[in-house]
């Protein structure tokens, strides 16, 4: 196992009790502040590999370790507390009569002393920018705001993984907007981050590896180019290829952007490329009159 | 508004809810005990004051919020009526009745049941059953809402053309809001194991001062019925 190792699925397969195969044989490593997004149809078992990864489902094959421990019945409070879930529907993850007691829910699981509690509630509630909302009813919220609650509630465990299921799913763009600056913060304090979507052109802006789950396998596992370049997977993933990558395609066949391969991850990027381009391009150029 | 969202915004929320609780079942224990009509009417107008003035409740809704127990209540003073003919006796069990619904209205109106229920804990309510109100209690607006858009979407689809077709569509709305509860409780398990969950539901308390001059205008309310009772009988 390599040094860097965060969490490991060894040739974990899953299977609920009515028997259905839900994943078989994936294996995974994730290294410590890695961002991966997660792709693949509705059913494929994202969720049910963000469960396994969380301690609350229990492989039925194979193993998981974290920081190279093995994980088993005895430790899985140990995998709970290092890895946290945003569930998709934050309607099934809030259970409080408040905003303030919601948050600090999973802080008192953790048994932490009622200072520190509040100090993390309250930090929790700073970072998504829900200050003045700590008494509100979750029933008073909009979809957007009860999204964030869903969010702080993890950021208030501290823990070093996050696993993302569909966070922009249902959301505005406003909201949307929102939640991608946060996974930003996030990934910027150093925190590993999984994030399940369907939205290719932010996974391809957003991750440094893609994963493709697709009927309970593990089908690709790369960078977000290399993963989109083998079309036959993302075709039978029924995943459209981003359109910042077909534009440079696009560009790179009838010769209108030099720097070839470079990838541009947003539209800045791509432009400041094109710019580059044609500085480097202009002065052997015709002049101009 | 309805009476819970009154209980959010108001003034008097603020206030130590351990302080609320004991006052109103103060009040209503001693106006069923005293069993004096000035009293119950001291309580009923009181109650109503404390509410529209401090709580700031609309007078026409707290009139409003009032109605049905009244009219229950009516309904059993009339019967009462009928089976004495004592008029005095109907009036003092109806003002007695008005009065304890009063007390509760205060404390419905000014305190949040999230709140009601951290005082349960700290009178050592078993935690099994204050874990299980606040699941009830996030689950009646979870349900409501799905319950209330499929209603919408049977309704948009004709689900209550007709008297027949308004049963059936009632019956296929609850069923399927059983599956989906089903559902629910299993998602809303797992997403309470992965925060976890080891069988206790536990939130941080609220810490809200005891002010000196709150506990002395409470015990002034019960002084001033004590001394209605004494002087007005």
């Amino acid at each position: 196992m390599k040094e860097d190792a965060l969490l490991c699925l060894r040739d974990v397969s899953f299977s609920y009790h009515t028997g259905r195969q839900v994943l078989t044989h994936v294996d995974l490593t994730i290294r410590a502040g890695e961002r991966i997004a997660v792709l693949g149809p509705n059913g494929a078992g994202k969720s049910t590999l963000f469960l396994l990864m969380n301690g609350v489902l229990r492989p039925s094959r194979g193993s998981i370790y974290y920081k190279g421990r093995r994980m088993d019945q005895k430790n899985s409070n140990e995998l709970r507390r290092s890895v946290g879930i945003i569930f998709q529907d934050a309607d099934s993850q809030i259970i409080a009569p408040s905003v303030r007691e919601e948050i600090s829910f999973g802080p008192m699981n953790l048994k932490l002393s009622s200072a520190v509690v509040e100090e993390r509630v309250a930090h929790a509630i700073a970072s998504v920018n829900l200050q003045g909302f700590e008494e509100r009813p979750p029933h008073y919220l909009s979809g957007g705001e009860k999204k964030r609650v869903s969010i702080a509630d993890i950021i208030a465990m501290k823990p070093d993984v996050f696993l993302f299921d569909e966070p922009m799913a249902c959301l505005d763009p406003a909201h949307a907007r929102r939640v991608e600056t946060l996974l930003e913060d996030l990934s910027g304090q150093g925190k590993t981050l999984l994030v399940s979507t369907h939205d290719v052109d932010f996974a391809y802006r957003w991750a440094q590896r893609i994963l493709i789950v697709q009927e309970g396998s593990l089908k690709a596992d790369g960078t977000p180019p290399a993963v989109f370049a083998q079309e036959a997977l993302c075709r039978d993933a029924n995943l459209s290829c981003p359109v910042l990558l077909r534009i440079e395609k696009m560009l790179e066949s009838r010769d209108l952007l030099r720097a070839k391969g470079r990838n541009p991850r947003t539209v800045e990027e791509l432009e400041l490329l094109l710019k580059q381009g044609n500085d480097c391009v202009s002065p052997a150029g015709p002049a101009q009159g | 508004m309805g009476m819970e969202h009154y209980a959010y915004v108001s003034p008097l929320r603020h206030k130590n809810a351990c302080l609320k609780t004991t006052f109103g079942i103060t009040v209503l224990v001693c106006g069923l005990a005293m069993d004096s009509i000035a009293v119950s009417l001291w309580i009923t107008v009181s109650m109503m004051g404390i509410s529209v003035i401090w709580g700031k409740v609309r007078l026409y809704d707290y009139i409003r919020f009032l109605a049905m127990p009244l009219f229950f209540i009516l309904f059993g003073g009339g019967a009462l009526f009928f089976a004495t003919e004592d008029m005095r006796l109907v009036l003092l069990v109806t003002l007695r009745a008005v009065g304890a619904v009063s007390a509760f209205y205060f404390l419905t109106l000014s305190t949040p049941v999230g709140e009601l229920m951290a005082v349960l804990r700290k009178c050592h309510v078993p935690p099994v059953l204050i874990g299980l109100m606040y699941l009830l209690y996030r689950d009646i607006f979870v349900l409501t809402g799905v319950w209330q858009s499929m209603f919408t979407a049977a309704q948009s689809r004709l689900g209550y053309a007709d008297y027949r077709t308004s049963l059936r569509t009632f019956g296929g709305i609850g069923s399927n809001l059983l599956l989906l509860s089903w559902k629910r409780a299993d998602d809303c398990y797992h997403a309470m194991e992965a925060r976890g969950y080891e069988g206790t539901i536990c939130f941080l308390e609220r810490r809200q001062s005891c002010r000196w001059y709150d506990v002395l205008a409470a015990a002034g309310y019960i002084a001033v019925m004590a001394a209605i009772r004494r002087f007005c009988g």
